[in-house]
């Protein structure tokens, strides 16, 4: 009970200082190119052609574990400084 | 002229064809002596007649299907052009396994219109539905037999009782059998409460698909306390590991062997007595997986299960009677939404004056956040601040890599190829189709001996070979993490 109090009251506070940022729902169109469309575009041809070719699922399954790594080694170098391993 | 006529008799013949293709071979099935046997469902047809066909008064015809599996009977066509009296249909399921004495369960009673008519479809105003295990009567009769007493049964005329044979046509509009590997139902139930102090009986009812099937596939329960304090184990691993455990027989599981693939219903009593509070049952049909296999291997290091799960379904039940810190956690778990009860489980936990005063129920209420409120605050946190620009942009592009965009057909090449030097002619490569038809053609080809296609071949080598790639380079990298570089100390 209290911890969900204290979730609200942390959510509500949260609204109320962001209250004047405007909502986004689809990426920007710069200089005429439309991001949005061209990434939902591009995604979908990937999709169909991972369907058929089925083995650039399971390569992208294990980019995606690598970069999963990566991103564990920024995350500790940037909450650990210099005192991570590997920087010194 | 005979070649006139041969062609005559070509040209007419898919007519006539044509004209009687919604009964499928109703000549050679079914001839009225006895109605019992054969069946009457799917694209067959029936033919049945009665006595006294200018009469009417007890025209009778009956048609019985035993176990048509798991469908719905969305209506029928029937030919009247013989009938001409008022018809109405009796529909009714039946558990018992026998024509001819069978109890019926549910009935519906529908008239038919039009007789006379010709060919007529009839839609039932509710869709009736059968199970697998039953019987399917359907008879049909004088209007006013079938809405007597009720809508009862229409006494069934079993053989010609001395009038003028004729034939009534029947084709059943079901759906389609579903033999998809599945679960029907569990007991207990979902959020049921059994006895205290009695070992619960675990059943599941379903149906194991041919494909599936093989001669070492269990219906498996596992549960497992929901609250440490209730649970049947030895010890803390036991009652976070037992419900869905690594090993076919757990401690917290029990398995029944399936004798043959089809519908099936089977049943165990828990080899121990529960104490009271929630539990999760899992109930899933698996296969053991060869102790030499991968997954074995993996299996004996405990990183594994030890068998493959074709389906699998998770409920809660409860024993006896539960405390309040049992009934939030239950609520916490998603297993209920029963937010109402909180606020006085918290009174009278907390509360000394409380008959069920207890400090710690009363400190767990106070600091477990409900199920339905985290909810809810997440649900908040998505639609209102994840939105906001400039971060918006970033959930706009996960939601598109993730699950907003559809597959989209890859764009066509066309090329245009001179023929002439005046004219060309224009190619055009369809890429989506060339590489579905390439797929569809590999998937086809199947090793004659496992009956495995290319992909159920390869695709194990390739997971196992990006699988281990990846391990390499974060092995290496791991290694190289605790070298000093070069030019530092």
């Amino acid at each position: 009970m209290i911890v969900q109090y204290i979730l609200l009251g942390v959510v509500y506070t949260l609204q109320i200082i962001f209250f004047w940022l405007p909502t986004v729902s689809v990426l920007p169109t710069i200089g005429g190119f439309d991001i949005d469309t061209y990434l939902v575009q591009g995604v979908g041809y990937f999709k169909t052609y991972s369907n058929a070719v089925w083995p650039v699922h399971d390569v992208f399954l294990g980019f995606l574990a690598l970069l999963s790594w990566y991103t564990l080694k920024m995350i500790l170098k940037f909450v650990l400084g210099h005192r991570a391993p590997g920087t010194h | 002229m005979c070649g006139l006529a041969f062609s005559l008799v070509a040209l007419l013949a898919p007519i006539a064809a044509l004209a009687d293709s919604s009964f499928p071979n109703c000549d050679d099935v079914n001839s009225y002596t006895n109605y019992a046997g054969g069946p009457i469902g799917g694209a067959a047809c029936r033919t049945g007649n009665g006595s006294s066909p200018n009469g009417f008064s007890h025209w009778r015809g009956q048609g019985t299907e035993v176990d048509p599996g798991e469908r719905t009977l969305y209506g029928f066509d029937v030919d009247l052009s013989e009938v001409s009296a008022n018809m109405s249909v009796w529909i009714a399921n039946s558990d018992t396994p026998s024509e001819g004495d069978d109890v019926p369960g549910e009935t519906l009673c529908e008239d038919i219109p039009n007789v006379g008519g010709g060919i007529e479809h009839i839609t039932l105003p509710t869709p009736f539905d059968f199970h697998s295990g039953q019987v399917v009567r359907l008879n049909f009769g004088h209007h006013a037999d079938c809405f007597a007493s009720g809508g009862g049964n229409i006494p069934a005329l079993y053989g010609d009782s001395g009038g003028s044979n004729y034939e009534f046509k029947l084709v059943l509009d079901w759906t389609p059998n579903n033999t998809l590997t599945r679960i029907d139902s569990i007991a207990p139930a979902n959020n049921a409460t059994t006895t205290t102090g009695v070992a619960p009986t675990y059943s599941a009812t379903g149906y194991v698909n041919t494909n599936d099937f093989n001669s070492t596939t269990y219906v498996r329960w596992a549960w497992s306390a929901q609250n440490l304090s209730n649970s049947a184990c030895a010890d803390v691993i036991c009652a976070f590991n037992g419900g869905n455990g690594i090993g076919l027989s757990d401690t917290n599981a029990y398995t029944t062997l399936l004798t043959s693939d089809g519908a099936f219903s089977v049943s165990t009593t828990s080899p121990v007595i529960l104490p009271n509070g929630y539990y999760n049952l899992t109930t899933s049909i698996v296969q053991p997986v060869p102790f030499w296999s991968t997954q074995g291997i993996l299996s004996w290091l405990g990183f594994a299960s030890s068998f493959t799960q074709l389906v699998s379904t998770t409920t809660s039940f409860a024993v006896g009677t539960t405390t309040p810190y049992e009934d939030l956690l239950h609520s916490t778990l998603g297993y209920s939404s029963n937010t109402s009860t909180t606020t006085q489980a918290v009174l009278d936990s907390c509360s000394p004056l409380s008959g069920s005063f207890n400090i710690g129920y009363c400190t767990n209420l106070l600091f477990t956040p409900n199920q339905s409120d985290l909810q809810a605050a997440f649900n908040t946190v998505t639609a209102s601040l994840l939105t906001r620009m400039p971060w918006g942009y970033v959930t706009r592009a996960v939601n598109i890599l993730t699950s907003s965009s559809t597959p989209i057909d890859l764009p066509s090449i066309s090329v245009a190829i001179p023929i002439s030097a005046v004219a060309s002619t224009t190619l055009t490569f369809n890429e989506t189709d060339m590489l579905n038809g390439g797929a569809t053609i590999l998937n086809n080809a199947t090793d004659p001996v496992s009956g495995k296609n290319l992909r159920q071949v390869v695709e194990p080598f390739i997971q196992g070979f990006i699988a281990l790639s990846v391990v390499i380079i974060i092995f290496f990298d791991v290694m190289a993490m605790g070298r000093v570089k070069k030019g530092k100390r």
